[in-house]
């Protein structure tokens, strides 16, 4: 059996077979992602069983970052996402954008790939605690909503 | 059946609570926490929270992104004042004191059950402390 020093010894890559290996899963790779980048996700594909509610991140609405964040999304067979990716948006909006994209459900896998769109807006002054408003426009926008805070003592 | 809520639970929203809060406040800003301190003109006011007046005005010299400012000319940090409610009244500068007026702000932040916008009406402070002693009394009084 191989011990972990093995796996990792620069030279240990360096078999013919190995690198056959990694070519075929370059190529492959290649192909998947050139078909993502290529194909439009059709609306008409996309149906949606749950969208889960999201509050607007805390540390983004103390440092009030507010902007869109973009991700695709893996749908595994059961309809279940298997994988979000941010392609942009603010980096403090990133995480918890695509840990609330995997959350949604799909009633059946008609597209593998989803676009889910968030968009992250202050909107006005609210009295304290200033609590995050959601809203989902089918089938694939996002808007969470949160205010500035007036002053209080 | 009245039903006494937990200070865990008087410190929470249906959103997030307190110590999410407060954690969120270490982070929030690239350079340093969210929170502060500054000299206001009023002493009698400890801290604050929130950025912006009642008319939409930003508090001149506080950063957009504040989330808790206390007053260095006030109870926080000087003995002169006492803070607390009712016959419990803690000097100035004192943990507990310390510790009281964050708990007050922090409920503000979270929109404690009771808790009412207190900036310019002394009653509504008063109330407001009236609530943290009954929700968090015995904890501050045992900090030392």
């Amino acid at each position: 059996m191989r011990t972990p020093q093995e796996y990792w010894r620069p030279d240990a890559w360096r078999t013919p077979r190995r690198l056959i290996g990694s070519f075929l899963l370059i190529a492959a790779m290649g192909t998947a992602q050139s078909r993502v980048e290529t194909l439009p996700v059709l609306d008409e594909n996309v149906r949606i069983l749950h969208v889960e509610r999201m509050i607007y991140p805390l540390t983004a609405k103390i440092g009030h970052k507010e902007g869109v964040v973009v991700l695709r999304a893996t749908v595994d067979s059961e309809g279940r996402v298997s994988e979000a990716v941010p392609l942009s948006g603010p980096k403090a909006l990133l995480k918890e954008s695509a840990e609330n994209l995997k959350k949604w459900t799909f009633t059946s896998p008609h597209s593998s790939t989803v676009l889910a769109v968030y968009w992250f807006r202050f909107q006005g002054l609210c009295e304290l605690p200033c609590l995050s408003g959601f809203e989902f426009y089918p089938p694939n926008l996002v808007v969470v909503t949160t205010g500035t805070p007036i002053a209080t003592e | 059946m009245h039903k006494r809520l937990t200070l865990r639970a008087w410190l929470s929203n249906q959103d997030f609570s307190a110590s999410q809060l407060i954690a969120a406040m270490e982070t929030a800003v690239s350079g340093g926490p969210s929170y502060g301190y500054g000299v206001l003109n009023s002493s009698t006011t400890a801290a604050f929270v929130g950025t912006n007046n009642t008319d939409g005005t930003p508090i001149a010299g506080l950063p957009a992104n504040a989330s808790i400012t206390v007053n260095s000319n006030g109870a926080f940090f000087n003995s002169a004042y006492t803070v607390g409610s009712g016959f419990v009244q803690y000097t100035g500068g004192t943990l507990q004191a310390q510790i009281f007026i964050l708990v007050h702000e922090l409920a503000h932040e979270v929109g404690a059950a009771g808790f009412q916008p207190d900036a310019g009406n002394p009653s509504a402070g008063a109330s407001n402390n009236a609530l943290v002693q009954k929700n968090c009394g015995s904890q501050i009084a045992g900090v030392h």
